[in-house]
């Protein structure tokens, strides 16, 4: 695929730029596309990736324009035909919009990142590849795939790939889910599981602990028991002997105790509860004695006034009132100052209205809300006036400016006719239509001569273009590909005989080789073997030879001999030899045919270029039937074919224009005629038709004049017309307004005279009741108030007098004597309140005396009822015990329960006893302690014990196993834990297994891919090393003569660089600039590669000589050239230098494009 | 003579496997293991819930009830609490034992209360109904059963609703193998003369047949996402005159594959949205509470090596989408994609190539994984790293050693894929 036009229609900072590489050229199809700033050269590359693989959504070129109006364009030439394609974003069509389908562009199945890595270089793409170089020490499998890929720097990635399966994998990585953390977890898990699980082994093993435990424990518990039965039966005979020792004391103790009185059992408990309290009330009765006498001589001192009491809720009242008696005082004095100020204000309004003195204050005023009436009357009355005066000064008015209209208009003609053919003309005639055509015509005469130009070498005029019989398309293109397959077949006949040519010279080559040692060709042999014969013949005839003597004899058996040996020897030797006899021969053989081929493709030869010319004089007679010379290149009548058709557009444009300028004259002339003869018609004595010789121009400014007079007269006389109307229409309407006016002032003045009828404001005119309002409204104010004040004053003297009395009263009723004046009433009213006061508290002392008194009493007779019965009690005691006083009485009581005590000791040391020994008397008990005592008795129980405590702790350690086990068994429920740990196990198991997987697979996939690169290695390192060294000596200026490769230590072949002087250098022994001349040297050998398997697709490189020295750049730009005759390559450069080099470097060979520079936004 | 005045009305399962673990990457979301941990557990109640319900006659499970690797006494507690609350409820349980529970350790020492009846080897029958239906089944002895076993099932009761309840590959004698699990055909099954074959040991549903009822249930609870899509037990109510067979789902954890199509998508950021449209539509599609899905890219599309390359990121996005839904988790994405290119130029079998990068893949395909040589060293490679592997997950690898041969090639060929996807990488770097 080739790229014959690329257009930059609307991208980036480029707007409409169209780079033209023309169609295919015969040689180097090189082109530097020059431009002064780097980023357009750039954008370019991006834009040339983005013509063939769409637009990316997120572009970065879509800065200037917007990404919905990026568009590319571009004419293609793939497989034998052109095709002219646009791109808009992500959509590809034809030149005329028609969409295509993106395989429409033949790009081989080439990905857009394996174009942008194959088909195009950069400066830092090449540095990457010098490094990666450099890194895997110029290994060659990878050096060559990495520069056929485009990709350099494979080892990092490939490391960077398998970066996160080796963590995964590899011991003491610590971060993340690594083998060694997910076992350990396993571990953990299993662990929990042991401890928290029970598998039903271990759980058959706890039912079998279980059943044995409980077995020895019942055991061991009987034990337990017998020997707690005989130590309890030693304990009961040990505790036997203790009650007969009891019992034998206590018998002692009551020996003691004869003679004591025989009284009941719970007298000393009675004593000790009565005697203290008997002393208790003695007391209290003493007391309450005491007080009783103390208040009855209180009481007695306190008197009560009961007159003053019964005064006291009327005091209470009043002195309640006294502060609202203030208010009222006040208030009263106020209200006095009021009526005085109505009263003055009454007759300075009466005054003022001019009232008659004789008329009582409240005939004054008019009755109920006539006073309202009056004043919607007179304001009714200023409106009526106001509008009458206003109506009869308009209806004057209009009819003054009516009379000062005049009557008449003026007539003036019509200009309707003259305006419709003025527009009718202008139409016709107007925005300069006869000059444009009459243009248009000049312009198709030129582009018909100059397409008839075009023609040349041709000769001749338009009619004889038009006649010229021309070849159809399908013969001229069966002509033209006999002469493509003739010229083929002689390249290919010139190829073969090459081959031949080069085949020849091997055998010939090798025949000389094998046939150096002369010794061995069949023409030796066989002049030896006749020599052998001639000897043995000499020999034959000497032994023939009677007259022969030994010596002879002798001699010519040597010769015969030697002869032999050598024939032999030789024999033997051709034997040994008789492959390379063998090859000599076929050698031979084929040097022979070799020379009959020769004679073939001489013949194959002469055939080929016959047909060759053939083909070209049958196209040269096709360029003479056109009139061209003969040795015009197919292309060129193409060509000129081409432009004939445009000669014949051209021709037929020029005709067209010719007939529209002739009938856009006549149109002229007839407008002008009929125009002259209406303007006659219009003309004034002011204004005189023009004459007859005037051009349309001024007719038309005439015309113009004239109906912009007539036009403007007309309007101004329908205006003053509708004046006129106007204004009797509207005097009309004013004139009836006034009469309404008048008529509504009449009935007016009718309901003026009802409302005052009668009353003397009746007899004042309207303006002076109207003056008066004001005064009227305020007196009707002061009137009410008036009347409101005084009516408060008189009510609130009354309630004041009222309450004087009642203070009086109670004064005298008190006693409280005193100065009868009113402002002394309240001191003294207080005086007689302090006194009720102090009697009611002298009263309030004495109920409380009282109470105490009652109170005392009655405790003083309780006390005396409580302490009555109890004196008796004790003294029957005493009288029962002989004795005088409460405490002797209790020591003899004392002794009576000691009796009691001892009594009931011996009963129950007698019971114990029997118990014990289970005896039916304590004698039987007694005569059955006889035999025992009490040493023998503690010995057998602390044997017993032992025995005993032996046989609980073995039951206990039983008991302990079984609940153990029990609960083992019991704690086997169901729960979750053991199910959730399991389900942790499974997933560890599964998460190691995901990851051991992923590991495995990028780890072998890794060594898949190494063996691919090797065998890809193997199968282009030839061709690759071959191109490779070619372009590598070239740009190191032959400082270096040869690439080789050299396996190192561990078998991986290496590249390495011989120098002129024949030192073998390894890849890091270079210098970073060789290596990056490796690199290219490399990619241009894969770009050579691949040209020669398939097509190659646009190659396009950015200025990757930026480091070159001017010999190097010529140098580089020589193996572009190179490229270039594979296919097409394009260079994109901003060094001025660059370009001017590969000028003198390829000469016309190179093509070179200039984008033009960006313009900025703005300008 | 004995005769039926409703319907007899069961539930049937199989292949529960209690206790046996869920499998699924998404469990490393620690929320989702508690929530799906003890899923059979919650399977199991689910159907013993069905058959209180329900007031089922009947519950009928025909083997693997719980699993061959079970050990733990805890499952059994499990079981026998379940087994009491249908004992409390008046329901008889009928089971069998299949391959797994028949070599299950916790076999013996379950204690089952009385309403269970456990069909020993030699088979036998029980009559329900006042002697309305009887109810055969024939339990596995051992862990494997080569020969069928319908010959140790009685002949059919007369005049009463026979239903048989048997653990089988259902694959017919001919292929009775190593693999084979008490093999017969359907059309031996229907010989037979039973209204009911209740049936277990594969895990998909299937009604075989209407009437008389060959019915496999398939297990109510998926484990993993081999046994993904609907999962459900029987409910059949049966008479002499036919069947009504109905589905049930008891299972609250569901596994589901979702398709995310990729064709002709050429904008890596267009990936988002198409596993958001893609998980959106199952979720509104399915209604199991607890949804794990395995997304599986499908198409030609030029983003195929970026797909490759991101897949860790796309994974976490896809999660962090499943997040904003209810219910719903990603455990895994699986590629089925090819690129663009491929899918355009077709098979090109030039080993020249189009691209250096295709030329390594085509000799990778074509001669690489063909050298002997090379496969025995990826064997020497592998086994060093597989030693360190438990044993549990070796099993992954491949169970013999053609298997395991296979399983690394597969291996070797995906990741070369990666790899050189890794590499195609490095070519749009170099476009940049």
């Amino acid at each position: 695929m080739r790229l014959e036009k690329f257009a930059l229609t609307r991208f980036g900072h480029f707007t409409d730029v169209t780079i033209d590489f023309g169609a295919s050229p015969r040689d180097d199809d090189l082109h530097i596309v020059y431009g002064a700033n780097e980023a357009g050269k750039s954008t370019t590359l991006a834009a040339l990736i983005d013509l063939f693989y769409g637009m990316p959504r997120q572009s970065p070129h879509a800065h200037r324009h917007d990404y919905k109006t990026l568009e590319l364009g571009g004419r293609l030439h793939q497989n034998g035909s052109t095709l002219d394609i646009r791109r808009y974003k992500n959509t590809l069509t034809d030149a005329s919009g028609e969409r295509l389908d993106e395989n429409a562009i033949d790009l081989h199945g080439v990905s857009r990142e394996a174009f942008g890595a194959r088909f195009s270089f950069d400066r830092d793409t090449l540095q990457k590849g010098g490094e990666s170089m450099l890194a895997n020490r110029g290994e060659l499998g990878e050096a060559l795939f990495s520069a056929s890929a485009g990709i350099p720097d494979i080892q990092r990635r490939l490391a960077a790939v398998m970066e996160p399966s080796n963590r995964f994998w590899e011991p003491g990585r610590a971060a993340g889910k690594t083998l060694t953390a997910l076992l350990a977890e396993l571990a953990e898990v299993e662990a929990g599981l042991a401890a928290v699980d029970t598998d039903a082994k271990a759980w058959r093993a706890l039912k079998a602990q279980a059943e044995t435990a409980a077995t020895a424990s019942g055991e061991a518990d009987a034990r337990v028991a017998l020997g707690q039965r005989r130590i309890r039966e030693r304990e009961r005979e040990r505790a036997a002997l203790g009650s007969a020792r009891q019992r034998q004391l206590a018998k002692a103790a009551l020996a003691d105790l004869d003679g004591v009185p025989d009284t009941p059992p719970d007298w000393l408990a009675r004593l000790r509860a009565l005697a203290p309290r008997h002393t208790v009330l003695d007391a209290g009765v003493v007391r309450a004695r005491a007080d009783l006498q103390r208040l009855d001589a209180e009481l007695a001192a306190i008197t009560i006034d009961e007159p003053l009491l019964a005064l006291a809720p009327r005091v209470t009242e009043l002195e309640g009132e006294l502060s609202a008696e203030r208010e009222r005082a006040e208030r009263i004095a106020a209200l006095g100052d009021l009526v005085t100020e109505h009263e003055r204000r009454i007759a300075s309004r009466r005054e003022s209205l001019g009232a008659p003195a004789s008329l009582a204050n409240d005939a004054l005023l008019p009755r109920g809300d006539a006073l309202s009436a009056i004043e919607r009357l007179v304001r009714e009355h200023e409106g009526l006036d106001a509008t009458r005066c206003a109506a009869r000064e308009e209806h004057d008015r209009l009819l003054e400016r009516r009379s000062a209209l005049a009557d008449e208009t003026v007539e003036a003609p019509d200009p309707t006719p003259l305006q419709s053919l003025l527009a009718h003309v202008r139409d016709a005639t107007g925005g300069g239509a006869v000059e444009m055509l009459e243009a248009r015509w000049r312009d198709a005469g030129l582009e018909l001569e100059t397409a008839l130009e075009a023609l040349r070498p041709w000769q001749g005029d338009a009619d004889a273009l038009r006649g010229l019989a021309v070849p159809g398309a399908a013969d001229r293109e069966s002509r033209r590909r006999a002469l493509d397959e003739a010229r083929e077949q002689r390249r290919r006949l010139a190829t073969s005989d090459e081959e031949q040519a080069s085949r020849h010279a091997e055998r010939l080559r090798e025949r000389h080789a094998l046939a150096g040692d002369d010794a061995l060709d069949d023409a030796h042999a066989e002049a030896l073997r006749a020599r052998r014969d001639a000897a043995w013949r000499a020999h034959a005839g000497a032994l023939d030879d009677e007259t022969s003597e030994h010596r002879a004899l002798r001699h010519s058996a040597r010769a015969f001999f030697e002869t032999l040996v050598e024939d032999d020897t030789l024999a033997a030797r051709r034997l040994s030899a008789s492959e390379r006899v063998a090859r000599l021969r076929r050698l031979d053989v084929e040097l022979a045919a070799d020379a009959t081929e020769d004679i073939t493709r001489k013949t194959r030869r002469a055939e080929a270029e016959a047909a060759l010319d053939a083909a070209g004089a049958r196209l040269a007679d096709e360029a003479v039937a056109l009139g061209l010379p003969a040795s015009t290149l197919s292309a060129d009548v193409d060509d000129w074919l081409v432009r004939r058709e445009q000669a014949l557009t051209a021709l037929a444009r020029h005709r067209k224009a010719a007939d529209e300028r002739e009938a856009a004259g006549k149109r002229r002339d007839a407008h002008l005629a009929r125009l002259q003869t209406l303007l006659k018609t219009f003309a004034t004595p002011d204004a005189p038709a023009p004459l007859d010789g005037a051009t349309l121009e001024e007719l038309l400014a005439f015309a113009d004049a004239r109906v912009r007079v007539l036009v403007e007269a007309a309007e101004s006389d329908r205006r003053q017309v509708a004046e006129r109307d106007r204004l009797t229409r509207e005097s009309a309407s004013r004139a009836q307004a006034l009469g309404r006016c008048e008529a509504a002032l009449e009935a007016w003045g009718g309901r003026w005279e009802t409302a005052l009828d009668g009353h003397w404001l009746g007899e004042r005119d309207v303006t002076a009741v109207g003056a008066h309002l004001d005064t009227l409204r305020s007196l009707a104010d002061t009137l009410a108030a008036l009347s409101d004040d005084t009516a408060e004053r008189t009510r609130l003297t009354a309630e004041r007098t009222r309450f004087l009395a009642r203070v009086r009263a109670v004064l005298e009723a008190g006693g409280e004597g005193g100065d009868d004046a009113e402002d002394a009433l309240p001191s003294r009213l207080a005086a007689l309140s302090r006194r009720v006061a102090d009697m009611r508290e002298r009263q309030a002392s004495r109920r409380r005396l009282a109470a105490a008194r009652d109170a005392a009493l009655a405790e003083a007779e309780a006390l005396e009822k409580e302490r009555l019965p109890l004196g008796v009690e004790l003294d029957a005691m005493r009288h029962r015990c002989g004795v005088g006083t409460v405490a002797e009485l209790d020591a003899v009581l004392e002794r009576v329960r000691e009796r009691r005590e001892r009594e009931r000791e011996i009963e129950e040391a007698g019971d114990r006893l029997r118990e014990a020994l289970d005896a039916d008397s304590v004698e039987a008990a007694l005569s059955r302690l006889a035999d025992l005592d009490r040493d023998t008795l503690d010995d057998d129980i602390a044997r017993l014990e032992r025995e005993l405590d032996h046989a609980q702790r073995e039951a206990g350690e039983h008991r302990l196993t079984l609940g153990r086990a029990n609960e083992s068994l019991s704690a086997v429920t169901g729960d979750d834990a053991v199910v959730q740990l399991a389900e942790r196990r499974a997933h560890l198991l599964l998460e190691i297994g995901e990851g051991a997987i992923d590991t495995l697979r990028m780890r072998l996939g890794k060594e898949a891919v190494l063996d691919g690169v090797r065998r890809y290695r193997d199968r282009h390192r030839g061709s690759l090393l071959d191109g490779a060294r070619d372009a590598f000596v070239a740009l190191t200026l032959e400082r270096y003569a040869d690439l080789q490769t050299r396996p190192d230590d561990k078998g991986e072949e290496r590249l390495r660089a011989v120098s002129l002087d024949g030192r073998s250098l390894e890849t890091d022994q270079l210098s970073d600039g060789t290596r990056f001349q490796l690199y290219l040297a490399l990619r241009i050998a894969a770009y050579h590669e691949y040209a020669t398997h398939r097509v190659p697709l646009p190659f396009v490189a950015d200025d990757v000589m930026e480091s070159f020295d001017e010999a190097r750049t010529a140098a580089a730009i020589g193996l572009l050239a190179g490229m270039g005759r594979k296919g097409q390559v394009v260079y994109l450069t901003h060094h001025r230098r660059v370009v001017e080099i590969a000028r003198e470097v390829c000469g016309e060979r190179v093509q070179v494009h200039e984008l033009p520079e960006p313009t900025r936004p703005g300008e | 003579m004995p005769g039926l005045d409703a319907p007899f009305r069961f539930v049937h399962t199989a292949d529960l496997h209690l206790d046996s673990p869920l499998k699924s990457l998404a469990l490393r979301d620690e929320a989702l293991a508690r929530r799906v941990g003890g899923a059979t557990r919650a399977a199991l109640r689910r159907i013993v819930d069905l058959c209180i319900d329900e007031q089922v006659h009947a519950l009928l499970i025909a083997g693997d009830l719980y699993d061959g690797e079970q050990t733990s006494m805890n499952t059994a507690a499990v079981l026998t609490a379940a087994m009491r609350r249908l004992d409390e409820a008046g329901i008889p349980v009928f089971m069998i034992r299949g391959n797994h529970d028949a070599a299950s350790n916790i076999t013996a020492d379950l204690m089952l209360p009385d309403n269970v009846h456990v069909f020993d080897g030699r088979g036998g029958a029980r009559t329900l109904a006042d002697g309305a239906v009887a109810i055969h089944g024939v339990s596995f002895g051992k862990k494997h059963a080569p020969d069928s076993l319908l010959p140790k099932f009685k002949a059919p009761l007369p005049d009463v609703v026979n239903i048989g309840l048997l653990h089988t590959s259902l694959t017919g004698a001919a292929s009775g193998g190593h693999n084979a699990y008490a093999p017969c055909t359907l059309g031996e099954l229907v010989d037979h003369g039973f209204q009911y074959w209740a049936l277990g040991h594969v895990h998909k549903r299937e009604v075989h047949r209407d009437w008389p009822a060959v019915v496999m249930p398939g297990n109510p609870q998926g484990r993993d996402i081999g046994e993904d899509g609907s999962r459900s037990v029987s409910l059949v109510s049966i008479d002499r005159d036919g069947a009504h067979i109905e589905t049930r789902e008891v299972a609250d954890t569901r596994f589901e594959r979702v398709g995310v199509p990729l064709d002709g998508l050429d904008e890596a950021s267009l990936l988002p949205d198409a596993m958001q449209a893609a998980l959106v539509t199952a979720r509104e599609a399915i209604g199991s509470d607890c949804l794990i899905v395995r997304l599986e890219f499908t198409g030609a599309t030029p983003l195929d090596w970026r797909v490759r390359r991101d897949l860790d990121y796309l994974l976490g996005t896809a999660r962090e989408i499943a997040a904003g839904l209810d219910g719903v988790w990603v455990e895994k994405i699986e590629l089925r994609t090819t690129t663009a290119t491929e899918a355009r130029s077709g098979a090109d079998s030039d080993a020249a190539g189009s691209d250096a990068v295709d030329g390594i893949a085509q000799l990778i395909d074509r001669d690489v994984l063909a050298s002997k040589a090379l496969i025995e060293r990826l064997e020497r490679d592998a086994a060093a790293l597989i030693r360190k592997l438990p044993v549990d997950v070796r099993k992954r690898l491949g169970e013999d050693e053609a298997a395991h041969r296979a399983t690394l090639l597969r291996l070797a060929r995906e990741g070369s894929a990666d790899v050189l996807a890794a590499l195609r990488d490095g070519a749009a770097d170099a476009e940049r």
